[in-house]
């Protein structure tokens, strides 16, 4: 059964802005100390969501981390420690191989943030943003959405229906006959469609977007939670907070720094939103049921 | 059906150069903050290079017909792939991209191509490659439409244009992917690592051009003559207005 | 003040200048009346139609002015057209524009620019009216055909129009969907008092609900009148629409009786009873050939408890499937939807491919069958939306695709009655015509076996008999034809063999005439409006007979 996950209940344009945040974010800081808390967070929220996906996901992190981990230093050769050299005297460095490290641990963290940004923002969520913004784009995407089911099913009648005369073949001739009778029903369904559309009014003036997503006090205050913490990690960016230098040896802010404790703190908070979030709903059902 | 009318350039020309003071922005502040936020930076000059063609669209307020022919050819474009998926490594999408753009027009094909980008991630999941798949789509279905407006491909003649879907797919929308990866994977971009992923790159990208070659071979002439039908049908329909 | 106007209103489209689609049409409609326009397709009712509403209506030459509410239609607002005049299309697939149902719901109300509140409500409002709460988050695409028009229905009604149009809404759909449509229809129009106007080829479900039949033959209004005396009016004219009337109506004129003209089958039976009042019925029964399945030797098809299902763990489609198809003979299988009929059908032109059980065709089995000798000369299926075997540009090249030569095209477009069509596109085709186009491409294989997947569907009552014309045609030349379909007139009239299916295997099998003499449910109308007189009496023409012969007329 699904988990129930109450930070997807909210607001779209709250979600949405969280996932650009935990991977914008996530690409700008290369602190191994953020890049920690990153995959902590990444992996903590997928995990509660659906852990099969990441177990899927697992053997493809590890093995894009290891190969990226162990090709940057073919392909960059800064850094003074050489471990050895190939290549008619081509170095293979430390800072190099730990660069490679940060850059693979991104890579996983980009890769698992996805995941839980594809449970989370489905197709209707993604149409309601986009209708936001430029909304007759956003409705050619919900016709397109209801197309393609359409699409699918016609393909396989009209592939049924050419192999009850005998066109089985699975050749290029035959294959794009069903493509092309497909291509003719659909854009002749599809004048009737846009009748449809002028008949129910569509053009005769100012136009609305309706959705069933509300905007209640709940999302206003996780919108001012998350900018208020955004800007944290954003302060100590721009302070310096996590700055870390590979070549030609390896330098870190220290966690002694006031921004990149800031910074830390603000991130880590900032990404455990969805966790917190999920673990304050399941204490008030603990809660409310241990009353009855 | 033209696609580009001529009231609405002053705000096309207005989405151009608000789209080019962003990306110039965008660049001189992530030169300032070093020079490791390739990814993000890049990805937002993708965006800002859509800004055009978004407003574009959203500005002249399209026409039912408009519209329901761009989500048509979009959802063809999308499950053209599974009708195809008996033959080996034929990967048809962006022919089918390639051909709408010659039939609606570049703005329209750009809308197809980026459309297609957005909602095949949509059920396939979408990732960090994303945005560069909907400007290499885009492109393609961009390119389509300005070689035909210009008259120098045509659809009853389907071997120019077949041949130019495919050195496309080798020279523009493969190597637009690639750097996805590129600055995905690598934080360091110089010519040696950019070197190793576009040539690592180069293979795939040749085989999607030699099916787009045949899809556009084969389809070019059916699809658009199927479009021009329903052109025609539609004019019809609107001519009294 | 009447709510639609038309005075005098002529057009002719672009491409035939010298046919009048629509030749001075004069009608008026009253305001929560409930108009059936009827007529051969074709007639130009849809283009009267489209008439009343100005987004819709087809370019061509129009003169005539049509008013609504005693304004100019034309000068009445776009926005003030969208939402006071519904209009309901014949595809339930293509009128839906996005892919959830509230956003359906809603879709019209965000075009006149209402506000979210405002919309809130009215697409609750509809949901609970049209009992649609439970599917209210579904993709449309998770929808049957039916619930897809109620929708289309629903989001139009939410706009809240005073006055409905609905161009053949239920032509696509099976019966008991198309009952329940036409049943909202009505309940609409007797608890909103919306004005309906109606085109349909099942007139047997609205013609006794309308307050007026319009008939229109060849573009020009022939009657205006009630029910009743439309009816008459057919009659006297010998016009071909009689055909397409009622049966309690055809029988009643069939029978030349001096009381009133029933319109349902309840009428129709107390019409009969008072005609039989103190005469007791001396002939009750049509003779009949007796019909035995053991007796068939060399059958074309048997099929021998064909087990079948799609995926490994989705229940059985098939469960023992068992029957024997004459040679030479119509044999129709009829049942409700999706309990695998067409599986059958698949099954037999080894689309399907069953895990226990056989398929023989001519005494081989069917997977022993090359391709190529199963489907050049053997078995060819007519699918049910003909439009899926159209890929070219005109029917001339539909034909061509199948390699025949210009002598085999020119004779099967002679069967088929489409010589005239060769040069059209196919989707310029009515149902009908589209219908002869897909089979004379699947008679160029040559089959001695034809499969029909619902060919009735979406056909109206002329195309139909030239259909079950052509059928008997290929039927003497040698072809067993095998049909699987809703419609149960069609059925009694050209079937020779009545199968019933019903959860994955056949049921009962006998002659239309005992079939569905022992029914009383999935049976004619003219059966129904029967049963208390005759035994087995199943067409119009049967009880017609049998009313003749007792009473003497």
């Amino acid at each position: 059964m699904d988990r129930v996950d109450t930070f997807s209940t909210y607001n779209p344009i709250l979600n949405f802005a969280y996932f650009i945040g935990a991977i914008g974010l996530g690409m700008i800081f290369m602190h191994p100390l953020f890049l920690v808390v990153n995959l902590v967070g990444a992996f903590a929220y997928a995990l509660t969501q659906d852990p099969k996906k990441v177990k899927k996901l697992m053997p493809l992190v590890v093995i894009m981390f290891t190969l990226i981990t162990l090709i940057n230093p073919l392909l960059n050769t800064n850094g003074k420690t050489v471990l050895f050299t190939w290549l008619h005297g081509r170095p293979y460095t430390l800072e190099s191989m730990c660069w490679g490290m940060v850059t693979g641990s991104m890579f996983a963290a980009i890769i698992i943030w996805f995941a839980a940004y594809n449970h989370v923002m489905t197709s209707d969520k993604f149409v309601y943003l986009f209708g936001k913004v430029v909304p007759s784009i956003s409705l050619v995407l919900t016709m397109i959405l209801r197309l393609i089911p359409n699409f699918q099913k016609k393909a396989n009648q009209i592939m049924a229906a050419r192999a009850s005369i005998g066109m089985t073949e699975k050749n290029m001739e035959n294959v794009s006959a069903v493509f092309s009778a497909l291509t003719g029903w659909a854009l002749e369904g599809g004048i009737v469609t846009a009748d449809s559309m002028r008949a129910r009014g569509y053009g005769s003036g100012n136009r609305t977007t309706f959705s069933i997503y509300r905007f209640d006090k709940r999302d206003v205050a996780m919108l001012v939670a998350m900018f208020v913490l955004i800007s944290g990690c954003v302060v100590c960016a721009l302070m310096g907070g996590a700055e870390v230098t590979f070549v030609p040896d390896i330098q870190t802010a220290p966690i002694t720094n006031m921004a990149t404790a800031l910074g830390i703190i603000c991130y880590g908070l900032f990404l455990l939103i969805p966790i917190v979030l999920n673990t304050v709903e399941a204490l008030r059902w603990h809660i409310l049921r241990s009353r009855i | 059906m033209q696609t580009e009318s001529k009231q609405v350039t002053k705000k096309t020309w207005l989405g151009i150069i608000i789209a080019i003071v962003l990306m110039a922005a965008t660049v001189a502040i992530s030169y300032k903050m070093g020079d490791t936020k390739y990814y993000v930076a890049s990805v937002l000059c993708i965006f800002y290079a859509m800004i055009p063609f978004v407003m574009g669209f959203e500005n002249r307020k399209p026409m039912p017909r408009e519209m329901v022919t761009i989500a048509v050819l979009t959802a063809l474009a999308v499950i053209s792939r599974v009708i195809f998926i008996a033959i080996p490594f034929c990967k048809p999408v962006i022919g089918v991209i390639f051909i709408a753009g010659m039939g609606m027009g570049a703005g329209s094909g750009f809308m197809v191509g980026a459309l297609t980008a957005i909602v095949s991630d949509i059920i396939c999941g979408q990732g960090p490659w994303t945005p560069w798949q909907m400007l290499a789509f885009g492109l393609a279905g961009f390119i389509g439409g300005v070689l035909c407006r210009k008259g120098l491909i045509k659809g009853d003649k389907p071997l120019v244009p077949a041949i130019i879907s495919g050195l496309l797919c080798i020279i523009v929308v493969g190597p637009i992917l690639d750097t996805s990866t590129l600055l995905v994977m690598s934080n360091m971009v110089d010519t040696t690592s950019a070197g190793a992923v576009y040539l690592s790159g180069l293979p795939v990208n040749a085989v999607l051009g030699a099916a787009t070659f045949v899809t556009v071979l084969v389809l070019a002439k059916p699809m658009l003559e199927k479009l021009d039908r329903v052109k025609v049908k539609y004019g019809m329909m609107e001519e009294e207005e | 003040m009447a709510h639609f106007e038309i005075k005098d209103l002529t057009f002719s489209y672009p491409t035939a200048k010298d046919h009048l689609a629509l030749d001075h049409i004069n009608l008026s409609i009253e305001k929560g009346q409930y108009i059936t326009v009827c007529g051969k397709s074709g007639c130009g009712k849809t283009t009267l139609l489209k008439h009343l509403k100005s987004v819709l209506a087809p370019h061509g030459k129009t003169s005539g002015e049509i008013y609504f509410e005693g304004k100019l239609l034309k000068d009445v607002s776009l926005r003030e057209q969208s939402s006071k005049i519904g209009y309901v299309m014949q595809n339930p697939d293509n009128q839906v524009v996005t892919d959830k149902v509230w956003h359906e719901l809603a879709f019209g109300l965000e075009s006149l620019g209402m506000d979210q509140k405002t919309i809130r409500l009215r697409v609750a409002e509809m949901a609970s009216y049209f009992g649609i709460q439970s599917w209210f988050h579904k993709n449309v695409s998770d929808l049957s055909g039916g619930q897809k028009q109620l929708l289309n229905l629903a989001s139009i009604m939410a706009m809240q129009p005073t006055v409905l149009i609905l161009d053949e809404p239920t032509s696509q759909l099976d019966p008991i969907a198309a009952a329940d449509f036409l049943n909202t229809v009505r309940k609409i129009n007797l608890e909103l008092g919306t004005t309906i106007i109606i085109t349909e080829h099942r007139l047997e479900d609205v013609f006794h609900a309308s307050d007026r039949v319009v008939v229109i033959e060849d573009g020009r209004l022939i009657a205006d009148d009630t029910p009743k005396a439309v009816g008459r009016f057919l009659k006297e004219t010998k016009s071909e629409m009689f055909t397409a009337m009622p049966s309690p109506v055809q029988i009643y004129y069939g029978v030349d009786s001096d009381l009133d003209c029933p319109l349902t089958v309840r009428e129709g039976r107390s019409w009969l009873s008072q005609e039989f009042e103190g005469i007791t019925p001396t002939v009750t029964s049509i003779q009949e050939e007796p019909y035995m399945d053991e007796e068939i030797k060399d059958p074309a098809v048997e099929v021998k408890e064909a087990w079948f299902r799609y995926e490994k763990n989705l229940p059985d489609v098939l469960k023992g499937v068992s029957f024997k198809v004459p040679r030479q003979s119509i044999f129709a299988i009829v049942g409700g939807n999706g309990n695998g009929k067409s599986t059958t059908l698949k099954s037999i032109s080894n689309i399907c491919k069953p895990y226990r059980g056989q398929v023989l065709i001519n005494g081989k089995r069917v997977d022993k069958y090359k391709t190529s000798e199963l489907f050049k000369g053997n078995v060819a299926m007519l699918p049910q939306d003909p439009q899926s075997l159209f890929v070219k540009k005109t029917v001339k090249e539909e034909l061509e695709e199948m390699k025949a030569t210009p002598e085999e095209v020119e004779n099967v477009a002679k069967t088929c009655d489409i010589t005239h069509l060769l040069k059209s596109h196919p989707y310029d085709l009515s149902g009908g015509e589209q219908q002869r186009a897909a089979l004379a491409k699947i008679l160029l294989t040559n089959p001695k076996i034809l499969l029909l997947d619902e060919p009735t569907k979406g056909i109206d009552n002329f195309f139909k008999l030239q259909f079950a014309q052509i059928l008997l045609k290929l039927k003497e030349q040698g072809v067993t034809v095998i049909m699987v379909t809703h419609d149960v007139e069609f059925c009694a009239r050209y079937a020779d063999t009545v199968s019933m299916f019903l959860d994955g295997s056949i049921i009962t099998t006998n002659t239309p005439n005992r079939f569905f003499s022992r029914n009383s449910f999935s049976t004619t109308a003219a059966n129904r409006m029967s049963l208390h007189l005759f035994e087995n009496a199943i067409t119009n023409e049967d009880v017609i007979e049998l009313c003749r012969q007792n009473l003497n007329k």
